[in-house]
């Protein structure tokens, strides 16, 4: 499970480097809900608001766009994965 | 008597106390200037080769199946190709002219001026991330300091440098969600005040009755700089300002190379 893990997340920051954003949230999602506790969504987007972001107001997300979009996933993924058990 | 025993609720404790201290951790990172200024550093010391390295084995995967199409669909392809170009040589050699004949006139008026441009290839694009930016192969090592300015196929300038590393720099573009730039809009020069939407999409308000029309251009004032060509206007009675939309006349995500204007020291 671990290796599946780490190849996962390998795949997701290749992902974060070539992929449409939409492709990561959409990987990011599936990875929160196969693995458990998959806090590595917050990093990965951690590292997409260092690669891409800029510090800014509102309208740019104050620079942590990946960050919010990362814990979202991971709360909303933790909270279907204790409903379906 | 039957007993009961109390549920442990330390393992959730413990798990929302370990996403609490992340995302503060995270955050705390992302919002302290000098941390995050490490952190892009040595982010940005690696990504630029991975990113050229995908850009090569993507060129490598196309001109390997590039063999396997039919001969029939490249020789049109080539024709209609050949078309283009030679429509678009002929644009550029009215262009030039145009061009020649401005900067003669500057240099009679006493406006003579000529920028260094410095070319760079596009790493990434906007549509990589929802922040509008494009990351180029050019830093400081090229001269490239933070606030120059950056355009695309000579005249259409598309966003400011806000970030350089030795070998790239990170480019927000003018369309960026919440900016806002200073245009000119129409043969009548009516200025106004361009909020980006993303994507190379911009609006901007002009008073009520302005004569803006749909195919207008949109400059930056003092540069003679295209910004974008109005797409659609939207006028309600009620209202004492009109809405003008207009994009860049390029597809702002398939752009592969800009040129960066050095400013002077």
């Amino acid at each position: 499970m671990t290796i599946w893990r780490i190849s996962f997340t390998v795949l997701l920051i290749s992902a974060t480097l070539y992929a449409p954003w939409w492709c990561v949230l959409g990987g990011a999602t599936v990875g929160a809900f196969l693995f458990p506790r998959y806090y590595e969504v917050i990093v990965i987007g951690v590292l997409s608001d260092i690669l891409y972001g800029i510090s800014g107001g509102m309208s740019a997300g104050f620079g942590a766009q990946g960050l919010i979009a990362g814990v979202a996933v991971f709360v909303v993924m933790e909270r279907i994965k204790r409903d379906l058990r | 008597m039957k007993a009961t025993y109390r549920r442990d609720n330390s393992p959730t404790k413990r798990r929302f106390f370990t996403l609490a201290a992340l995302v503060l951790v995270s955050f705390l990172v992302l919002s302290a200037g000098p941390v995050r200024g490490v952190l892009s550093r040595a982010v940005y010391s690696t990504a630029p080769g991975l990113w050229e390295l995908g850009g090569n084995i993507e060129g490598s995967w196309n001109a390997f199946w590039g063999e396997f199409r039919l001969k029939r669909s490249l020789v049109h392809e080539n024709e209609t190709l050949k078309e283009e170009v030679s429509r678009m040589q002929a644009q550029v050699l009215d262009r030039n002219l145009l061009e020649d004949r401005v900067l003669a006139l500057e240099e009679k008026l006493g406006r003579a001026g000529s920028d260094v441009r410095v070319s760079a290839n596009v790493l990434a694009g906007p549509g990589r991330s929802l922040y509008d930016t494009l990351i180029i192969d050019a830093g400081t090592e090229q001269g490239i300091l933070v606030g120059d300015r950056v355009v695309y196929v000579g005249a259409g300038v598309i966003g400011t440098v806000v970030e350089t590393y030795p070998a790239s720099a990170k480019v927000r573009l003018f369309s960026s969600p919440g900016e806002e730039t200073a245009v000119v809009i129409g043969g009548q020069s009516i200025p106004a005040v361009a909020h980006g939407r993303g994507m190379g999409n911009f609006e901007a308000k002009v008073p009520q009755g302005s004569l803006v029309a749909i195919g207008d251009n949109v400059l930056i004032p003092g540069g003679n700089m295209i910004l974008g060509v109005v797409g659609a206007t939207e006028e309600k009675p009620a209202e004492p300002f009109m809405h003008v939309f207009f994009r860049t006349p390029f597809n702002i995500s398939a752009i592969s190379s800009v040129e960066v204007i050095k400013s002077t020291p």
